[in-house]
């Protein structure tokens, strides 16, 4: 599954930490979801697209081979 | 609504780590059959005939029993920034760990005869929490090296 988050945070100047502290988790899980290792669970999915003011498929789209 | 863990708190975690060194020293010393002072005290267990009422070395009981609750506490403690993709890890970890001491297991069970077998068996309680242990811990290093 891929993500605009690092796009996202790029227009709202914030950092991985910062978005991190907003939705509840550590630092390491945005990184890992913004690099592809890691796809988040919906609730943590749904937590960062509202943190963004923008619906959770505008942030997150399947791939092919989802 | 928050799934429960059933972690323990991270300073657990902490006084496992402690409690490791002088423990796993005892019982790897006793496997490998040092001679330890032995204490022995009356003990009421389960034995061949259910019901066992004799003697135990208290050296050996609280050596193991310290070894089993240490490598518990690190293992099942939380980290200090436990969130879902640590979850994820341990969940990954645990069934590493499980496929492992399955295949060690079974190669034991096929090619380890006599009474070695006891000494494999006594040391395979133990290989599924420090497998666990070393795989989770391996992957959180990595993925904490990614951030640098």
């Amino acid at each position: 599954m891929k993500n605009t988050i690092k796009i996202e945070r790029a227009v709202k100047d914030i950092t991985q930490q910062d978005l991190a502290t907003a939705v509840g988790v550590s630092r390491q899980t945005i990184n890992s979801i913004e690099a592809g290792r890691y796809v988040p669970s919906a609730v943590l999915a749904m937590k960062i697209a509202r943190h963004f003011g923008k619906p959770t498929e505008s942030i997150f789209e399947l791939e092919e081979n989802d | 609504m928050k799934p429960k863990n059933y972690l323990l708190p991270y300073s657990c975690k902490k006084v496992g780590m402690w409690m490791f060194l002088p423990f796993a020293t005892i019982c790897v010393c006793a496997l490998l059959g040092v001679k330890l002072p032995e204490i022995e005290i009356p003990w009421i267990g389960i034995g061949d005939n259910f019901f066992y009422h004799g003697k135990a070395d208290l050296v050996a009981e609280i050596s193991m029993s310290g070894f089993l609750v240490s490598l518990s506490l690190i293992a099942l403690s939380r980290e200090k920034d436990e969130d879902e993709m640590t979850g994820h890890i341990r969940m990954q970890s645990f069934v590493w760990s499980l496929w492992f001491t399955s295949f060690v297991l079974a190669f034991g069970i096929l090619f380890i005869m006599g009474l070695l077998f006891l000494d494999f068996a006594l040391a395979a309680i133990y290989l599924f929490y420090i497998v666990y242990i070393l795989k989770f811990n391996l992957t959180m290093r990595r993925v904490r090296r990614d951030l640098k």
